[in-house]
């Protein structure tokens, strides 16, 4: 459904998005993005590290926050700016709970908080979103 | 002893030094694998593409620059490089994404990249050098499409 900018209200949340990425993800993601450190898939090297598991690219999880604003936003909307900062380490086939929350809205846009949790309740990645939305009476 | 800073002098003199032109075709078989790895099924996502298409282009795609001090290069090799000692990892710090227009399957890209600041500082894993990253992306009509910066953080 699309949303529409008179519609939104400020603290209102967006719909969460919930992944569980294995191994195989991140090996696909690690090939569409050319990121090949070895500390997201070789047992040697995350050993070497000390990080228990393999490590969940930030850039992946960054995708996953941004698809919680682009799920919401509908065909109409359009993401203007992503701001996110990597605070911690996640690891595959563990469940992460992508959220946002509407923090204000204006002519220019919806400004969004958007966040990553983990289950060990930890919060991995953090920031915000502008979307534009279409305004129920057009422009 | 006081140990030796992270920031030397050569590496100091890569502030402001700008990498690339790169150049990326945008196409089809790009977008699904990039829409697959991530499990993200919007229909949206055909002609026009997601905005996560931004996010996995990193830094040099593992390409050296033989003008740049060689831990510059492994920073920004994506992990393909080595460590350069004194440095034994990498960490990516996050990013800010600015999208000024869709990109659209067919669209060549050409994207350039500018090391912007590097600082030292001391954080959970050590001593640490912080290095902040801005990055330009235009289409084939020369219209900017989109801006982004981040750090890196070497230790």
């Amino acid at each position: 459904m699309q949303p529409f900018l008179e519609d939104v209200a400020v603290g209102q949340e967006l719909p969460t998005v919930v992944k569980r990425p294995n191994l195989m993800q991140m090996v696909r993601w690690a090939g569409a993005s050319e990121n090949l450190h070895p500390v997201h898939y070789d047992p040697e090297v995350i050993k070497a590290s000390g990080v228990p598991d393999a490590l969940v690219h930030g850039r992946l999880k960054a995708a996953f926050v941004a698809e919680v604003v682009t799920s919401w936003m509908g065909e109409g909307g359009s993401l203007r700016k992503l701001s996110l900062r990597f605070l911690g380490m996640d690891f595959p086939r563990q469940e992460m709970v992508c959220r946002g929350r509407v923090t204000d809205k204006s002519e220019s846009g919806v400004e969004c908080e958007v966040w990553l949790e983990n289950p060990r309740g930890e919060v991995t990645v953090r920031g915000t979103a502008l979307v534009s939305l279409p305004r129920r009476t057009g422009p | 002893m006081q140990p030796e800073s992270l920031l030397t002098e050569e590496l100091r003199s890569a502030i402001g030094v700008e990498l690339g032109p790169e150049e990326i075709a945008v196409e089809r078989r790009m977008v699904q694998r990039l829409l697959k790895s991530t499990g993200d099924t919007n229909p949206r996502w055909g002609e026009e593409v997601p905005p996560a298409l931004l996010l996995t282009w990193m830094m040099s795609g593992g390409k050296m620059s033989p003008h740049l001090p060689p831990a510059i290069n492994w920073l920004m090799s994506d992990g393909e490089l080595e460590p350069v000692p004194p440095f034994t990892g990498l960490l990516d710090g996050g990013g800010e994404w600015e999208f000024l227009a869709p990109i659209r399957l067919g669209d060549v890209i050409t994207s350039t990249m500018r090391i912007a600041d590097m600082r030292e500082t001391t954080g959970r894993v050590g001593r640490m050098l912080i290095v902040t990253w801005e990055r330009e992306h235009r289409n084939q009509r020369g219209e900017r499409v989109a801006v982004s910066q981040g750090t890196l953080i070497g230790y």
